[in-house]
């Protein structure tokens, strides 16, 4: 027991490292919404200026401290300022990047400067031993840097509870436009925030140098490790981070002292990291999610003669070059691959992960292990070494279906990191001390070892990258894209029209893992004695900046991004320029990450798509083969006017309930909609109507009462299970694809769920005929001449008969309307009113309809329900329910004998607010 | 897609007007730079010397290839290339090898293993004769290429990888990982009570010689500890190593760990005396710990600097001005002249045309002979046919030689090389000369 306290009191030192390195991150991330990699990086840039003060130019500690403090404040300032304001509307992932392009900067500073080596640096603070008891002792410093990360949690939660500076950040981070109105300027607080959060970390920095050393990479990966506590208390609470930083660093200790199996340890963090995450799974508070920019994403059509005119060249090139040229190519077709399943994974479904060289490392793994103690050939250790990483990359899904955004992008750094500590960097499992050695590979009896045959294995490798993308490409144009992309954009919309989220982002994450070890294998093949220490957690983050460099949702970005990659083309080139060029490569990368990322976030694979486009328009003229063919415009065939009927259904809402915390939101109400029937749902703002739809639709949780589809009780169905039952929803923020076609937000809707396809579309993407029922909702919208046309460009009124179109398009028996005709003139309005009732009289349809025109209202529905506060308080005809005392009073807070007969329904409840409830 | 560009500002659209531009003339380079490979390896670095007119060599030169790994966030072994600098000025003002002279290109690799077989590639390309004291960590990626083209990887002193301790191409001249035999059989004979041994994570292979050793020299460890490779706080690891009165620590850590580990052993106010490994365990480890390391010993493959048989690379340090800040007196320093000089007796000892296919075939059978500063080597008996255990197959220096650190700097411990071979698992015991 005595050891155990021993080294449980050893990890409190550990402890106070994380304590204070998650500070600095929570207090950037509340300020700005960032999660700032490069914050080891700035605390290591003070730490080497107070170095050199002190040592080189004889400052006391104190002044050098200060110095040293205030020039992380300034880098954080200037980063904000400079970099992360400019990309404050973008997405997670490109702030991500950005800050790696800090990091990656400022380390290669440090490198330039100060080379690698550590420096010793002697402790400012006492170094005695305290004895506590026995071989309980515990050391002063670490003692005094523990007070230091608590006095520090003090003082921080006081800032941001008690002061106006901290009462500011708050409100910011609730909702910056708001905030901005109040007088606050966002920029100003983030600013601040960027400030203190580098500060700090500058003065963590020089206190634990003495400990760490100092040297230009130690202190980012003690972040990456501090990570965890900061996610533990959800990027906000500076207690909670200090005690889990704490928890953590006793951990990690014990563990290292009690569990002799290497690696194990050091993973703590990152095994923390992804229980967390599983168990919570709950979202950070993201800030402006639904502002955040999407990278775009390609069409997936390919450009046959240009892509094989490409294919050549490089076919060329890769016969034709020395081998030092000719391995270039093939590192960048492999890296190529890893980029590619990140195209598949986050930009065609929007999962950030940053564990992509892990599961393209643990491909090679399998396959290299298979081939060097079973004697397995190269081609079967391949497909073998493919297909185990499938199950690998569903795993890293998993915490994916719980968690998004950065929070995503942590998890899968823990996992990958997790996967390098234990697996790839312990001798036991890659081989001991005769390592992994494979012999030559071959190819249907010919060799194709790319040290004696370069041109061989470059070619096959050529040959997999082309196979995979023509893969992702008919991903991209089939069923299974749609669905990716209805995810990414907008998974309460896409899982409204039936699409199974978890199971497109399960899709994702396996096709993704099996190109990525296509990737790994060969990469790793290229040499007969495989190493596995490529495949590092920074890597994965530095390979998800090139894919984004090159156009993350583009099947041309990663071969523009892999260029970048070591030992790809542009490392040779820039080799061939001159050794005096080659110390500063890693400085150029980064400095080009982060003007990459500021001038184009959607990569350098859209424009050059559009210059290659507008080069060959031009040149067509003296060209006539280079000519653009003109895509024919998608027809809608020839069918019959009116679709059948659907299936008839009944939806009974009895006595539902639905709370949010102590506030009750819809309370005991009961409602039935039959086939054909139009029934309005009306009520003032805050009634609770939205509430109701959601919780009939599945996004809410019923706290009591019964949701009967025909007398079947769905209380417990997902809401995929209910819309693929017939329940379908419009919302009343459209929620549409934005990215997508108005052709293919209809065919997302439309088409068959069945899993199939998801095999099927990596072969041959099979785009069904629409069904009679969606023709003619695009007849009956009018939607036939915007088809093709971005979702985004739509105006308005066209946007919002698109999302009732779309719903119409899942063919629903019950068709749940959330105010569909909010913002439409009154044109508009009355051919929208005679729309939804030729839906129900037509087509069969059962519409539960929220809507504040009373004009509309009254002129479709059969029937009326009103709710108060949650509560019914009339149902009954439009005739009955116009002049109920109760509904009258809800909708103007006075007494119905009050009212001149003017005032009464429905013109007056026609002027209430539009806003959401 | 024009719909995409009309939606980009103005002024963006012109900053990204030059991206085809940049595309084009990247791949003019790409072009241009291809046809030319073959003919330039512009980020090698090389010395042909400044030969002194009376005994300046001529004709053709001796191509020869060294790598290290010097622009990397990890480890740096400038001392290596520094050395291969000096080594070919040398050698070329003292009539060079065989009366040609030596051009010792430098190749850097990184740190990656992408760049190190970049490096290998560049070597075959140019047709080196051999690799000659090398260091990396990532020598797997080195050795099939170098091996696929014929080409040696000669004289380094410390193979680390699985393929340089077994491929037939692989020459290593020094003893790694033999060292840490050494240090049991010292802490042993130094009387050793109660002996802990500490591993660097990723050199846990070390940990079967070093159990087969403790055996066999009837030297007790109670425990291996395991030392997490980026370095941290490390009071935790100490408290594990040094706690029970432990009065001695076996060590395999690298240099940089070895840096951060010693402020929290200062700290633990252990008396324990440290055996580590030459290059590692050193003057830069003990700066600032200069009491704290007194006595501690150190197990290498090459005698100190300061004796006579280095007095060559001293004066070359000297007259050659090598960068004052690399430090000599280790195993990249001595390792890389050693080889240079084992390189040239094979070459003095050929007949006919010296390539790397010929020099191939004759250090097959070369016998290294290089007084005091290693034992002598013959690699007609690489330790595969010499009775070793399996997966050290190259290893033709089985003998250790002793350090100490006194006051903060290494001095000569022993003189005379000390056979291991038979503590490390071997069934026959070399002569150390």
């Amino acid at each position: 027991m005595q050891e155990v306290i021993r080294f449980a009191l050893l990890g409190f030192g550990v402890g106070a490292l994380y304590a204070l390195a998650s500070q600095g991150l929570i207090v950037i991330y509340r300020g700005s919404g960032v999660l700032n990699f490069a914050l080891g990086a700035i605390g290591m840039a003070a730490a080497y200026l107070w170095w050199e003060l002190t040592t080189n130019h004889g400052w006391a500690f104190l002044p050098a401290l200060v110095a040293g403090v205030l020039f992380a404040a300034a880098i954080g300032a200037v980063t904000h300022l400079l970099i992360m304001r400019p990309l404050r509307s973008a997405a997670p992932l490109v702030r991500v990047i950005a800050t790696l392009g800090v990091l990656i900067t400022l380390q290669s500073i440090a490198v330039l400067r100060y080379q690698a080596t550590p420096k010793f640096v002697p402790s400012k603070l006492p170094t005695d031993v305290w004895k506590i008891h026995g071989t309980i002792v515990i050391s002063v410093d670490r003692l005094i840097l523990l007070g230091i990360a608590l006095a520090m949690t003090v003082v921080l939660w006081l800032l941001y509870r008690y002061t106006r500076f901290g009462l500011g950040t708050s409100a910011v981070a609730e909702n910056e436009r708001a905030a901005s109105s109040l007088g606050w300027s966002p920029d100003l607080i983030a600013t601040a925030n960027w400030a203190l959060g580098c500060g700090l970390a500058g003065a963590a920095a020089i206190l634990i140098v003495p400990i760490v050393t100092l040297q230009p990479q130690v202190l980012t990966n003690l972040l990456i490790a501090a990570t965890a506590a900061a996610l533990v208390a959800g990027f906000r609470s500076f207690p909670i981070a200090f005690v889990a930083g704490l928890l953590i660093g006793i951990g990690q200790t014990e563990i290292n002292r009690y569990v002799t199996t290497p690696g194990w340890g050091q993973a703590v963090p990152f095994i923390v990291i992804v229980l967390w995450l599983v168990v919570r799974g709950q979202a950070l508070p993201l800030r402006d999610y639904l502002l955040q920019r999407l990278p775009s994403v390609g069409t997936g059509r390919i450009n046959w003669g240009g892509a094989a005119f490409a294919v050549a060249v490089a076919v060329f090139l890769v016969s034709t070059t020395s081998p030092l040229w000719i391995d270039a190519f093939t590192v960048t077709f492999c890296v190529a691959l890893v980029l590619l399943s990140i195209v598949v994974l986050t930009g065609y479904a929007g999962q950030l992960s940053l564990a992509q060289y892990a599961i393209a490392g643990v491909g090679a793994w399998v396959a290299g292990r298979l081939c060097s103690s079973q004697g397995l050939p190269f081609w079967l250790g391949l497909i073998i070494g493919v297909a185990a990483t499938i199950p690998i990359g569903v795993l890293f899904a998993l915490p994916a279906v719980r968690t998004r955004g950065i929070n995503l992008a942590v998890v899968t750094l823990g996992l990958g990191t997790a996967v390098q500590l234990i697996l790839f960097d312990n001798q036991d499992y890659t081989g001991g001390i005769a390592g992994t050695q494979i012999k030559s590979p071959s190819l249907f009896g010919l060799n194709i070892d790319a040290n004696p045959h370069p041109t061989r294995y470059g070619i096959f490798a050529l040959i997999c990258l082309v196979l995979a993308s023509l893969a992702v490409a008919n991903i991209r144009r089939g069923r299974s894209g749609r669905r990716l992309i209805a995810v990414r954009t907008n998974e309460r919309a896409a899982a409204a029209l039936g699409i199974s989220v978890p199971g497109a982002k399960l899709y994702a994450f396996g096709v993704s893992a099996a190109i990525a070890a296509l990737g790994g294998i060969l990469l790793a093949f290229r040499s007969t004695s495989i190493t596995y220490n490529v495949f590092d957690n920074f890597t994965s983050i530095t390979s998800v900046g090139f894919a984004m460099i090159g156009g993350i949702g583009y099947l041309a970005g990663p071969i523009l991004g892999a260029q970048l990659a070591p030992g790809a083309i542009d490392g040779r080139i820039l080799d061939e320029l001159g050794t005096g060029v080659s110390k500063y490569i890693p400085l150029i990368g980064g400095v080009s990450l982060i003007l990459l990322v500021l001038a184009n976030q959607n990569g350098i694979a859209r424009e050059s798509i559009a210059q290659l486009a507008f080069l060959r328009s031009k040149l067509a003229g003296a060209l006539p083969f280079l000519r653009p063919r003109k895509r024919a415009a998608w027809k809608l065939p020839e069918t019959a006017e009116r679709a059948e009927t659907v299936t008839p259904r009944t939806l009974e809402v009895r006595d539902v309930t639905v709370r949010y915390g102590g506030t009750t939101a819809v309370d005991s109400v009961s409602l039935s909609v039959g086939p054909g029937q139009v029934v309005g749902l009306i009520g003032p703002n805050g009634a609770g109507k939205t509430t109701l739809i959601d919780a009939v639709t599945g996004f809410a949780k019923s706290a009591g009462g019964a949701i009967l589809l025909d007398g079947r009780e769905i209380h417990s169905w997902s809401p995929v299970k209910r819309a693929r039952a017939g329940i379908g929803r419009s919302f009343q923020s459209l929620e549409l694809f934005e990215d997508s076609t108005v052709l293919d937000n209809l065919r997302a809707a439309s088409d068959p769920r069945d899993l199939l396809s998801y095999v099927r579309d990596l072969v041959y993407p099979v785009n069904p005929e629409l069904p009679s029922e969606v023709i003619g909702a695009i007849r009956e919208f009018r939607l036939e001449d915007d088809l093709d046309r971005q979702t985004e460009d739509l105006p308005y009124g066209r946007r919002r008969l698109l999302a009732i179109a779309r719903a119409v398009a899942t063919q629903p028996s019950i068709l749940l309307l959330d105010e569909p005709a909010a913002g439409l003139g009154d044109i508009e309005s009355a051919e929208l009113a005679s729309l939804v009732r030729r839906l129900a009289d037509e087509w069969g349809i059962g519409v539960l309809l929220i809507e504040h025109d009373m004009n509309f209202v009254m002129s479709v529905c059969d029937e009326l329900v009103v709710l108060d506060f949650g509560r019914k308080i009339a149902a009954g005809s439009p005739a009955e329910v116009r002049n109920d005392p109760m509904v009258i009073a809800a909708y103007l807070g006075q007494q119905e004998d009050e009212l001149t007969g003017e005032e009464r329904l429905p013109r007056q409840a026609g002027v209430s607010s539009q806003e959401g409830e | 897609m024009t719909d995409d560009a009309r939606r980009v500002p103005a002024r963006r659209r012109r900053l990204l007007q030059l991206v085809p531009v940049l595309a084009i003339v990247a791949s003019v380079l790409v072009l241009t730079a291809c046809g030319s490979s073959n003919n330039k390896s512009s980020s090698t670095s090389s010395s042909t010397g400044s030969a002194q007119a009376a005994n300046a060599p001529k004709g053709a030169p001796i191509v020869t290839y060294t790598f290290a790994d010097v622009n990397t966030q990890g480890p740096q072994y400038k001392n290596i290339q520094e050395t291969s600098r000096i080594y070919a000025d040398w050698v070329n003002a003292h009539g060079g090898i065989k009366g040609r002279p030596l051009e010792a290109k430098f190749c850097d690799a990184k740190g990656t293993p992408t760049d190190a077989t970049a490096c290998a590639r560049k070597a075959v390309a140019d047709k080196a004769v051999a690799v000659v004291g090398s260091f990396s960590f990532t020598g797997d990626a080195i050795v099939p290429t170098l091996a696929s083209g014929n080409t040696a990887y000669w004289g380094m002193c410390c193979a680390i990888s699985a393929a340089e301790l077994t491929s037939p191409d692989s020459f290593p001249m020094g003893n790694q990982p033999l060292y840490s035999v050494g240090l049991i059989k010292r802490a042993k004979q130094d009387g050793c009570k109660k002996t802990n041994g500490v591993i660097i994570q990723g050199a846990e292979a070390f940990k079967p010689i070093m159990q087969n050793a403790a055996k066999s020299y009837g030297l007790p460890i109670g425990k291996y500890i395991t030392l997490p490779a980026t370095a941290r706080d490390y009071s935790p690891q100490v408290a594990e190593a040094t706690g029970g009165g432990v009065d001695c620590l076996v060590m395999i850590v690298s240099e940089t760990p070895y840096i951060a580990w010693m402020p929290a052993f200062a700290q633990s106010g252990s008396k324990a005396r440290m055996y580590g490994p030459q290059g590692n365990l050193n003057d830069k480890v003990a700066k600032g710990f200069e009491q704290v390391t007194n006595g501690d010993v150190v197990a290498g493959m090459y005698p100190d600097i300061s004796l006579p048989q280095w007095k060559n690379f001293r004066a070359a340090i000297s007259q050659y001005k090598a960068d004052p800040a690399q430090d000599y007196n280790s195993l990249g320093g001595m390792g890389t002249w050693a080889a240079y000089e084992g390189f040239k007796q094979v070459v003095e000892g050929m007949s006919g045309p010296v390539t790397n296919t010929s020099f191939l075939a004759a250090a097959k059978t070369a016998k290294i002979n290089l007084p005091g500063m290693l034992p002598p080597e013959d690699f007609a008996k690489t330790w595969n046919k010499d009775g070793g255990p399996k997966g050290f197959d190259r290893l033709v220096d089985r003998c250790v030689i002793f350090s100490k650190l006194d006051n903060g700097k290494l001095k000569p411990l022993t003189t005379t090389f000390e056979d291991v071979s038979q503590a490390a698992g071997g069934k026959n015991p070399q002569s150390c000369g």
